[in-house]
C-alpha cells in the first residue's frame, strides 16, 4: 500500500508543485500572452481612452420624480449596472486602476451623475446571457452593455434610447482580396461575438457560417491564424483592432444596424421617462458629442461625432 | 414557448454536438489516462516522473486555460486543428489526468500480496498489469470513471467560449434572440441532465455486472 509512503514524501511533493509552477507554467503563460505585432507596434490608442472630461460636464437632474428604482439607487448611493469590460472604446477595464473606459462606461457614469449627483457606478460584467433576468429581479438598475434594442427584449425590459447606432463591418486577413462585397461571405466561416454582431450577420447573409467567440481578441486571433475567412463586428471595434494588428484589415463592407439602448426594469415606467430625459439633455448640451469623441472617436482615429440618434425612433424604445 | 420550437433545430444540433464531443473526448481520456497510469506505476523512473509531471500540470490548470491554449496558441506554433477536434483534444487531455489518478488508485486498491505472489511465480510486469491488476482494479473504478465521464460532458460547455456550437452556445444564441433566459437555460439543463442521468444509470448497471463476490 502506498499510503504511508505518500505521507512521508508530502513535503517533497509540495516543493515539486512550486517548482512546476515556476518552471513550467509561468513561461508557458508568458509565451501565450506574447503578441509580436503589438509589442513592436505604436502606442495603442484604445488603452489611453479616458472619458473623464465628458463626465465632468455632465448634467445633474433636478426635481426628479420619485420612483422605486431611483429610490433604491439613492439609498445605495451607487448605480448598479450590467456592463462590458472587454470592448475597446465601449467598456475596457484598465487592470492597473480598475476603471472602465469607453462610451458605454461613460454613459453609465453620466447617468449616475444625473441621478445622484456623482458618477458612482458599480459595474457587473460577464452576464450578457442574463441581462433581462437581472433587470427583472432588480439585481441591476440599468444595463449599458452594447445592448441592442429588439422587439423580443422589449417585451421583458424597457429601453431608453437609442443612444448610439452602430453598423457592422467585415475584416479579413491583410493579404486576402477575395472578399469584396457582403455576398462574398456566403458559405464562408465568419468569426463573430454572440449578440448584435451575430444577429446582424445572420440577418444580412443567412448563408454565412458564423463561429462565435467570446472575446474580440479571440476573433482577431482566429482570423489571423486562418481559422476563419472573415470577422464581422461593429465598425468601431474593427477599426480599433485593425489599427493595432497589421496582419488583418477592415474592408469597405458595411451592413446592418444595431441600435443600442439603456435597458431598464419593465415594472418602473416612470424611471424610463427620467432616463429618456437624461439622454435628451446630454444629446442637446453637447455632452454626448464630447463623450463620443473621447471614446469611439479615438478608436476611429480622431473622427468628429455624428449627429446623435433620434430618441424613441426604434420599435421597442 | 413558441420561440423554443422555432429554434428546435439549432438546440437539437447543439445537443448532438455535445454528445459527439463527449463520445470523442472520453475514449481519448481513457486511453491516455491508462497509459499515464501504467507509466506512473512502471519500474522505469523517467516514465514515472514524466507521467507525474503531466498529471500535476494538467490537473492543476483550469480547463478553459487549456482549451484557449489549444485553440489559439497551437496555430501560432503552426498546428491548425479544427475547433471541434481542438475541443476534443483539450477535454481528452484534461480528463486523462483524472483518469490516470483514478486508475492508479484502483490499482493501489489491489492487495500488494497478490502482486508479490505474481512476481514470485515469475510473471513479467506486462502480465502483472493485464492479468492481475487491471481486471481487479477496473471493478473499483466504475463509479469514479463514470463521474469523469459526467465531468467531460459538462466540461464540453466551455466550447461555447471557443467557437464550438454545442448545447450551451446554441442556448446562449437562442436566449440572445428570444430574451427568454429561463426557458433557454432550463432547456440546456434538461439536455445535460438527460446525458448525465443516462451515464449514471449506465455506471450503476455496469457496476452491478462486474461486482465481485467475495
Amino acid at each position: 500500500m502506498a499510503t504511508p509512503q505518500c505521507a512521508a514524501v508530502w513535503p517533497r511533493r509540495r516543493l515539486l508543485r512550486a517548482a512546476l509552477v515556476a518552471a513550467g507554467v509561468a513561461p508557458a503563460l508568458a509565451a501565450c500572452g506574447r503578441r509580436p505585432a503589438e509589442v513592436a507596434g505604436p502606442k495603442l490608442d484604445y488603452t489611453t481612452i479616458d472619458q473623464g472630461p465628458a463626465i465632468d460636464r455632465g448634467p445633474v437632474g433636478v426635481d426628479l420624480p420619485d420612483t422605486p428604482t431611483l429610490r433604491r439607487i439613492r439609498e445605495r448611493g451607487t448605480l448598479v449596472q450590467s456592463g462590458v469590460h472587454t470592448f475597446p472604446g465601449f467598456g475596457l477595464e484598465n487592470p492597473r486602476t480598475g476603471n472602465i473606459a469607453g462610451f458605454d462606461a461613460g454613459m453609465a457614469q453620466l447617468l449616475a451623475k444625473y441621478l445622484i449627483g456623482r458618477p458612482s457606478v458599480d459595474t457587473l460584467v460577464g452576464s450578457a446571457d442574463a441581462r433581462e433576468a437581472m433587470l427583472q429581479n432588480h439585481t441591476v438598475d440599468a444595463v449599458l452593455s452594447t445592448y441592442t434594442i429588439t422587439a423580443n427584449r422589449a417585451r421583458l425590459v424597457n429601453f431608453a434610447g437609442p443612444y448610439l447606432v452602430v453598423r457592422s463591418g467585415v475584416a479579413v486577413a491583410a493579404d486576402d482580396t477575395g472578399i469584396r462585397t457582403l455576398q462574398d461571405l456566403a458559405g464562408q466561416v465568419v468569426a463573430v461575438q454572440p449578440g448584435a454582431a451575430d444577429e446582424a450577420l445572420r440577418k444580412a447573409v443567412p448563408a454565412a457560417r458564423p463561429v462565435r467567440f467570446d472575446q474580440i481578441t479571440q476573433c482577431a486571433a482566429a482570423l489571423r491564424q486562418g481559422r476563419v475567412r472573415a470577422w464581422s463586428a461593429n465598425t468601431a471595434i474593427l477599426l480599433g483592432r485593425t489599427a493595432v494588428d497589421h496582419r488583418i484589415r477592415a474592408t469597405d463592407i458595411v451592413f446592418g444596424r444595431s441600435p443600442f439602448g439603456i435597458g431598464l426594469p419593465k415594472d418602473d415606467p416612470a424611471f424610463k421617462q427620467i432616463v429618456v430625459e437624461f439622454l435628451r439633455q446630454i444629446m442637446a448640451d453637447g455632452t454626448w458629442r464630447r463623450l463620443w469623441e473621447l471614446t469611439v472617436g479615438v478608436l476611429l482615429g480622431g473622427a468628429t461625432a455624428p449627429a446623435p440618434p433620434e430618441l424613441g425612433s426604434e420599435p421597442g424604445s | 414557448m413558441s420561440a423554443l420550437f422555432e429554434h428546435g433545430d439549432e438546440l437539437w444540433s447543439g445537443f448532438v454536438t455535445t454528445i459527439l464531443l463527449t463520445l470523442c473526448a472520453y475514449p481519448l481520456a481513457l486511453v491516455l489516462g491508462a497509459v499515464l497510469a501504467v507509466c506512473r506505476i512502471s519500474p522505469v523512473g523517467p516514465l514515472r516522473v514524466a507521467a507525474r509531471l503531466y498529471v500535476d500540470v494538467v490537473r492543476n490548470a483550469p480547463l478553459l486555460l487549456i482549451l484557449v491554449m489549444i485553440v489559439f496558441a497551437l496555430p501560432d506554433a503552426g498546428l491548425l486543428i479544427s475547433l471541434f477536434w481542438s475541443l476534443v483534444l483539450g477535454l481528452g487531455c484534461y480528463s486523462a489526468a483524472y483518469v490516470c489518478e483514478t486508475i492508479r488508485s484502483g490499482i493501489r486498491a489491489v492487495d500488494r500480496g497478490q502482486v508479490e505472489a505474481a512476481r514470485a511465480i515469475g510473471l513479467p510486469f506486462r502480465r502483472v498489469v493485464t492479468d492481475l491488476l487491471l481486471p481487479q482494479a477496473l471493478r473499483a473504478m466504475v463509479q469514479p470513471l463514470g463521474t469523469i465521464l459526467i465531468n467531460t460532458a459538462l466540461g464540453s460547455a466551455l466550447g461555447a467560449a471557443v467557437g464550438v456550437s454545442e448545447l450551451t452556445s446554441e442556448t446562449r444564441t437562442f436566449n440572445l434572440e428570444s430574451a427568454e433566459p429561463v426557458a433557454a437555460f432550463l432547456t440546456a439543463a434538461v439536455g445535460y441532465l438527460a446525458i448525465n442521468l443516462a451515464v449514471g444509470l449506465g455506471t450503476r448497471l455496469l457496476e452491478r455486472r462486474v461486482r465481485m463476490r467475495r
